[in-house]
């Protein structure tokens, strides 16, 4: 509650750049648009293929991008709040890294080498290629339904932050709603990498590095997390789609991207910092 | 009806039972010094108390009831607990810490009404720390801080206030300022806290509870709990008590 002006300039600098990437998204694709036809198109029906490259292609794609980028930053939150740092060196997910890496080396060297990668293989890899209004409505209820969570227990979050014996002394029946807020992180994930392939988790430790900047209390780390999450993805996918036309996986990107981020996460944690 | 009433309780970590066969009854106004050697149950007890460790036998009742018979949200709303290490917790300041202490209160589906506000105010004026509402509590000093916790112990609005050692990592001058405020606010709630130093237990404390390997060994006025035989039964050394005449507060020394 006090200093929300702390927070403020944060989350409207990202809703800025969420605004501007998007347009930017829009405006990107293998048929060249210009701005003039973009816009026209997006908000009155003119050329029907145009209308339809915007409306069937890039809208969902961004929309995708957008609701991704939520889900995996509320997930990651929750992780974090049930976990603490101690999430990112556990065991499965070491290995979950472990495998991305291995996976994306393996990607990589198949594009260099000029093979294409077949279309099962980009399932697998994570990639926002091919969204549909279907894919978006589904995610979209996990999307509200990790808000709704998020907000309903941002209290227990901040509670269990300040070690077990203190959430316990606040009220708080510690065991049972680690278990909750667990579950759900986790049905999350599964329903993501249903969504957008395996690799699509490496975003998991974007709050981890938004606790940096915004602080861990909840009620704010979510929100920006959110925040950032929807504009990282957005700006990665954009990105992709500049550098490798020929449609690199996003999860690839995300991997390359963030994968250094979590070694460097992993290693901060070993040295105490 | 007193406030607290522990019988015959047993208590420890599973199986392995620290605290044994413990009797005692305290109310309102009480400032409750739990003391003993290291390792003798003083945090053990503490967290008994505060129903965060198993009660294997026995019971601790608030105003009558059981707090094995209720919710925790129930416990939070008649005990609250300030733990010797209270982590502060990067990204809150001290306004947000101290309204944590309202979360007994908060239902899953509301915010923090006005009330809470008012309530974590009062608590921040009473520990007089207003002039640092606003900070990040990872800036704070150890007697900021240690006071910040008290203030959210406060604002739980509860007649039971456990601190366990609330003096220890504090230099002098603010043990002391901590000890004078617990000791002003005895006055409208039941205060108990662990401390290592005899001396200054005793100088503060109303009653005193000694404690060796998970028993009591005696129970009440300071003058009554430290005599030469009850201390060198717990510290198997000779202590000699004396009594200031001018202030009436003992004094333990190794002689």
């Amino acid at each position: 509650m006090s200093k929300p002006s702390n927070k403020f300039p944060l989350a409207s600098f990202l809703v800025i750049v969420i605004v501007i990437l998007s347009f930017l998204s829009l405006l990107i694709g293998p048929t060249k648009l210009s701005a003039a036809k973009v816009f026209s198109s997006l908000f009155m029906s003119g050329d029907p293929n145009i209308f339809s490259i915007i409306w069937q292609v890039r809208v969902p794609r961004l929309l995708l991008s957008l609701v991704y980028g939520i889900i995996i930053a509320i997930a990651g939150s929750i992780f974090l709040g049930i976990q603490g740092s101690n999430f990112f060196d556990n065991k499965i997910i070491r290995f979950y890294y472990g495998l991305s890496a291995a996976i994306t080396a393996i990607a990589m060297i198949m594009i260099t080498s000029g093979s294409k990668l077949n279309i099962s293989f980009y399932g697998l890899l994570g990639s926002l290629y091919g969204a549909t209004w279907n894919k978006i409505i589904a995610t979209s209820i996990f999307a509200i339904l990790g808000i709704g969570v998020s907000i309903l227990y941002s209290k227990d979050l901040n509670a269990l932050l300040f070690g077990e014996y203190t959430a316990k002394t606040l009220g708080i029946e510690v065991q049972r709603t680690r278990a909750i807020l667990f579950a759900f992180a986790l049905i999350l994930s599964v329903a993501l990498v249903y969504f957008c392939g395996m690799l699509c988790l490496t975003g998991l430790i974007i709050p981890y590095f938004v606790r940096l900047i915004a602080g861990v209390n909840f009620k704010y780390l979510i929100p920006v997390s959110m925040l950032t999450g929807a504009a990282v993805i957005l700006f990665l996918d954009i990105f992709s789609r500049i550098i490798f036309p020929s449609e690199l996986p996003i999860g690839i990107i995300i991997m390359i991207v963030l994968g250094p981020l979590y070694i460097y996460a992993l290693r901060r944690r070993r040295l105490g910092l | 009806m007193e406030m607290l009433k522990v019988e015959s309780l047993d208590s420890g970590y599973e199986e392995n039972i620290i605290i044994k066969d413990l009797n005692f009854e305290a109310d309102i106004g009480d400032f409750i010094g739990i003391v003993g050697p290291n390792g003798c149950g003083k945090t053990t007890l503490l967290r008994s108390l505060a129903g965060l460790i198993s009660i294997i036998n026995g019971s601790v009742k608030v105003r009558g009831k059981d707090i094995q018979g209720i919710s925790r949200n129930e416990i939070a709303k008649r005990i609250a607990f300030v733990p010797q290490l209270m982590v502060p917790t990067a990204g809150f300041t001290v306004e947000e810490t101290v309204l944590l202490g309202r979360t007994p209160y908060i239902g899953r589906f509301s915010f923090e009404t006005a009330k809470d506000h008012r309530i974590a105010k009062r608590a921040i004026e009473e520990l007089k720390v207003e002039n640092i509402i606003d900070k990040p509590v990872t800036n704070l000093s150890g007697g900021e801080f240690q006071r910040v916790a008290i203030a959210r112990a406060l604002a739980q609005e509860t007649k039971i206030l456990l601190l366990d050692e609330p003096t220890s990592h504090l230099d002098l001058r603010f043990q002391f300022k901590i000890l004078r405020l617990l000791r002003s606010l005895r006055e409208d709630h039941l205060i108990i806290a662990t401390f290592h130093d005899l001396n200054i237990a005793a100088r503060f404390c109303r009653k005193l509870l000694l404690l060796n390997n998970g028993e009591m060994i005696a129970f009440g006025r300071p003058d009554n709990v430290f005599t030469t035989e009850n201390l060198r039964r717990v510290y198997k050394i000779k202590l000699d008590v004396r009594k200031n005449p001018k202030t009436g507060k003992l004094r333990v020394f190794n002689g």
